[in-house]
């Protein structure tokens, strides 16, 4: 009710100043200019001017824009706050009318899909809505951004629409020229191939790595399938006296995965995976496996919720490098694990967790059990709490060599360890107060720093 | 008994998933297939309101004579009021659009003229039909945009733009023969605005390793503590004025304790209300140093009072082509000219033609300021760990990566099953 007066009175003033500037003729015009030349020089305060009226006009309306929160980690803040200016940027959810809560997940052609739920709280409770964007995988930074930004206008036309700052923001639209996209020739089929190398160096040490891939995939909503081809090799040296010290890694990998759709909740699905690891002492090792999927929540919401449970039966064909603790060179080993992983992504913060077990058939005694999740909280005004942790307890490193790791190997972690256990742990919170407003841009002295992804 | 008792839970946790499945095999029809190709079709109605003029200015929609046929109906009321005359306008979503509704009103001024009232009615209209048109291929065409410059500081605030932060992180990593801990803690006060910026910060860490290898046991570990104060005043579009404070202890530097206060200054030679697409900054910076170190350098000095000065210059490009980010730096001691280094790093990442994007990444600097190495020699795990500062005269890095897409660009699928697919590589670079 207190808004609706407030928007009354906005807008009662605005039309005032508009009246005040409705042109007249020219000599009119002139007259006035001279006039109001003549005032502005003999009055302290020069506030009637035009150019300061539509200021002053201005300012008075971004005062009651909609206030936004804008909950999205990867974004380039600083350039939607410098290209929509018709809103307030606000740090914190609980101070927002609108809360944009951005989530992006991969698209068959390699790109992203980013959703924009826009969910109405305060004076716009009840009024939410979804929009969506898509990008390609070679999209530049800068066309990713543009493209958020669109999206991010649009679906904030709603909300600005029931404020007077309305009446300043414009529409335009730039009628089709040709018919729509045509047929795709590529029936889906996406393929990629890309390659890397890094290099550093300082007097007494060195560090070398070299990685590529090649893929192919072909994702539509019935059937999902990815095939890929990676290779990754790493090397340190270290000048220590006079000594030289020497430490290498590897690993090549095939991974294959076929998934049909069955209905809303459940898939079916088979994985092929081939790998030859120095980390875990396997020259060689190949590995079909069929698996189920159920999840409880409608695939179709999968941004925002997921409770998925996967079952998989695993058989092994592994040849070792170096004979194993167990005496074996080679072996053939089934499998079976099942795996709950819980993803939801909330307003008031986001949860997942993973719950896997898996046990080889030939000894019930060889299994591996591993929990872990994150949590991220922000319930209160200001404060947002973080915890993200794990533990495994390891009964199942069938592939340790006999000969044990050295010392650098240990230092470097570049072998896997004997263990019964590891974990991992962490926990953090925060609290800000202060100015909720966070509009401002402030580059200079290299505010933000930059930072750039580089996808390969 | 053990295995049948195991096959039984199995069994059991697998009937629960069937009972949990809907007994309709729904498909994936609503599953995200991209948008839709076609404009929203609409059907405008009101009495004594000019229909066609409002439909000339919402092109971006299809017209439809028949309302069974459209996705929007759109209902417009007008009512005369003590001040002027209301408009309300309610939307209701059919078909692909169902349970998408709004409600807009117009109030117009009695003083308002025909052609303004008229201009508001359609962009009241036009704004209340984009929840619509973002569904569809059309929001693509569609350019929203203020005119005017407003002051991002146009607002109430009783904190004056202050925003202060407290913050708290804790880790822990084990397993049998190795775990580590770390331990951090900020406090952060900012107050920044178009005409100045101010930051202060303080903050501690603490890291612990552990290792056993054959019996002997390995502990190495880093602590840092740390105050940051910058302030910057704007003078102009191309000109700024500030000075840095800076006080740190640190283990990996031989540092007991340092304090430096820095005046600068800087130039863009770009204005920096283009900063988001373009910025190439030149840096001056003077730095009057007083330092106490822990152990004692290889100049034989445990304490010393130092001037430096550096100019650094960075060009930053964002644009449809990629990005890239250029630096080169370089300082010098005053007591000693030789005492310099020189470094520079650089990032492009550039869309060659459709499909092939091509990444540098590299930096080199040479190195003759090193005046707080320690005497004594680093251990074997200082050295393989990279604990401590080391001798060098030069440090470089560069990578390079290239990659190629080509096939379907029209394969806006989503499918979630069996997990989001994995990316093969991605980092973040992050360089101030």
């Amino acid at each position: 009710m207190k808004t609706a007066t407030n928007k009354d009175d906005a807008m009662a003033k605005i039309n005032r100043e508009r009246k005040k500037r409705r042109p007249t003729g020219r000599p009119m015009q002139i007259f006035f200019l001279a006039l109001l030349m003549f005032v502005v020089m003999i009055l302290p305060d020069p506030g009637l001017s035009a150019q300061q009226a539509n200021q002053e006009d201005i300012e008075a309306l971004k005062k009651t824009a909609p206030k936004i929160f804008i909950d999205c980690e990867s974004c380039d803040i600083d350039y939607i706050r410098t290209e929509v200016t018709f809103i307030n940027y606000v740090r914190d959810r609980k101070e927002a009318q609108v809360h944009v809560l951005i989530t992006t997940q991969n698209t068959g052609s390699g790109g992203s899909e980013y959703t924009l739920s826009f969910l109405g709280q305060n004076e716009f409770k009840g009024d939410d809505d979804t929009v969506r964007f898509f990008t390609n995988k070679t999209d530049t930074p800068d066309e990713i951004r543009q493209g958020l930004v669109k999206a991010l206008k649009i679906g904030l036309m709603r909300y600005v629409a029931k404020t007077p700052i309305a009446r300043r923001v414009n529409i335009a639209y730039r009628p089709v020229e040709t018919a729509g996209a045509g047929a795709d020739k590529w029936n889906s089929w996406v393929f990629s191939i890309g390659g890397s190398g890094f290099l550093s160096k300082q007097k007494r040490y060195s560090y070398q790595m070299v990685n590529g891939s090649v893929s192919a995939n072909r994702v539509t909503p019935e059937s999902k399938l990815r095939l890929g081809l990676s290779w990754n090799d790493q090397r340190n040296i270290f000048k220590f006296g006079s000594d030289e010290v020497k430490s290498n890694y590897s690993t090549q990998s095939f991974s294959g995965l076929y998934v049909k759709s069955l209905n809303d909740h459940w898939s079916v699905g088979f994985y092929l995976n081939a790998e030859s690891s120095t980390y875990d002492n396997v020259k060689i090792s190949l590995s079909p496996a069929p698996a189920v999927e159920f999840n409880l929540f409608p695939y179709s919401q999968s941004t925002r919720r997921q409770l998925r449970f996967l079952y998989r039966l695993s058989f092994q064909a592994v040849r070792y490098r170096e004979e194993t603790i167990y005496d074996k060179i080679t072996e053939s080993l089934l499998s079976e694990s099942l795996s709950v992983t819980l993803e939801l992504k909330e307003k008031w913060g986001t949860v997942s967790t993973t719950l896997l077990g898996r046990h080889y058939f030939h000894d019930f005694n060889k299994y591996s059990l591993d929990l872990n999740g994150e949590l991220s909280l922000n319930l209160l005004k200001g404060l947002s709490f973080n915890i993200y942790g794990g533990g495994s307890r390891i009964h199942d490193q069938l592939s340790l060599p006999k000969g044990g790791a050295s010392l650098e190997e240990v230092l470097l972690r570049r072998r896997q360890l004997e263990t019964n256990y590891n974990y991992y742990f962490s926990v953090g919170f925060s609290y800000t107060f202060g100015s909720i407003y966070t509009n401002v841009v402030n580059p200079r002295f290299g505010s933000s720093g930059m930072s750039m992804s580089i996808g390969f | 008994m053990k295995r049948s008792r195991r096959y039984a839970l199995l069994a059991g946790i697998a009937s629960c998933l069937m009972a949990l499945a809907p007994a309709h095999a729904q498909t994936n029809q609503s599953q995200s297939q991209g948008l839709l190709k076609n404009p929203p079709r609409a059907f405008l109605e009101g009495e004594g309101i000019d229909i066609a003029a409002l439909k000339t200015q919402t092109a971006f929609i299809t017209h439809v004579a028949d309302a069974k046929e459209a996705q929007v109906l759109v209902r417009i009321a007008a009512q005369s009021t003590e001040s002027g005359k209301e408009f309300t306008l309610v939307f209701t979503g059919q078909g692909e659009f169902a349970g998408v509704n709004d409600k807009l009103t117009y109030r117009a001024d009695k003083s308002a003229s025909d052609e303004d009232v008229r201009k508001e009615l359609a962009r009241t209209l036009q704004m209340g039909l984009m929840s619509y048109t973002a569904k569809t291929d059309v929001a693509g065409r569609i350019s929203i945009s203020m005119e005017e410059k407003v002051k991002p500081t146009s607002v109430v605030d009783p904190w004056k733009f202050w925003v202060f932060k407290v913050s708290t992180n804790l880790y822990m990593n084990g397993e049998e023969s190795y775990w580590d801990r770390s331990l951090s803690g900020s406090f952060s006060a900012n107050r920044v605005t178009p005409e100045m910026k101010l930051n202060l910060s303080v903050s501690a860490y603490s890291q612990k390793n552990f290792y056993k290898y054959d019996s002997q046991e390995i502990v190495s570990r880093q602590d840092s503590l740390s105050f940051n104060g910058l302030f910057v005043k704007s003078l102009t579009e191309h000109w700024s004025a500030g000075a840095y404070l800076e006080a740190s202890s640190s283990t990996y530097d031989n540092i007991n304790f340092e304090i430096i206060p820095a005046p600068a200054v800087e130039f863009n030679l770009f204005p920096y209300s283009q900063s988001t697409l373009r910025q190439l900054r030149f840096l001056y910076r003077v730095g009057f140093s007083h330092v106490r170190y822990r152990e004692e350098t290889i100049y034989g000095r445990m304490k010393e009072n130092l001037i430096n000065e550096s100019l650094s210059v960075t060009l930053q490009l964002n644009q449809k082509w990629g990005s890239t980010t250029l630096s080169i730096s370089g300082a010098h001691y005053f007591h000693d000219f030789k005492k310099n280094r020189l470094g520079t790093t650089g990032m492009i990442q550039l869309k060659l033609f459709k499909g092939i994007q091509v990444s540098f990444l590299g930096g080199a600097s040479w190195i003759h300021n090193q005046l707080s190495l320690p005497r004594g020699d680093a251990s074997f795990e200082d050295v393989v760990l990279q604990r401590r500062e080391l001798e060098t005269s030069f440090r470089y890095y560069f990578m390079t990566g290239i990659s190629f897409t080509f096939g379907s660009v029209h394969s806006n699928v989503v499918n979630p099953r069996f997990g989001a697919s994995s990316s093969m590589g991605q980092m973040t670079i992050i360089v101030n």
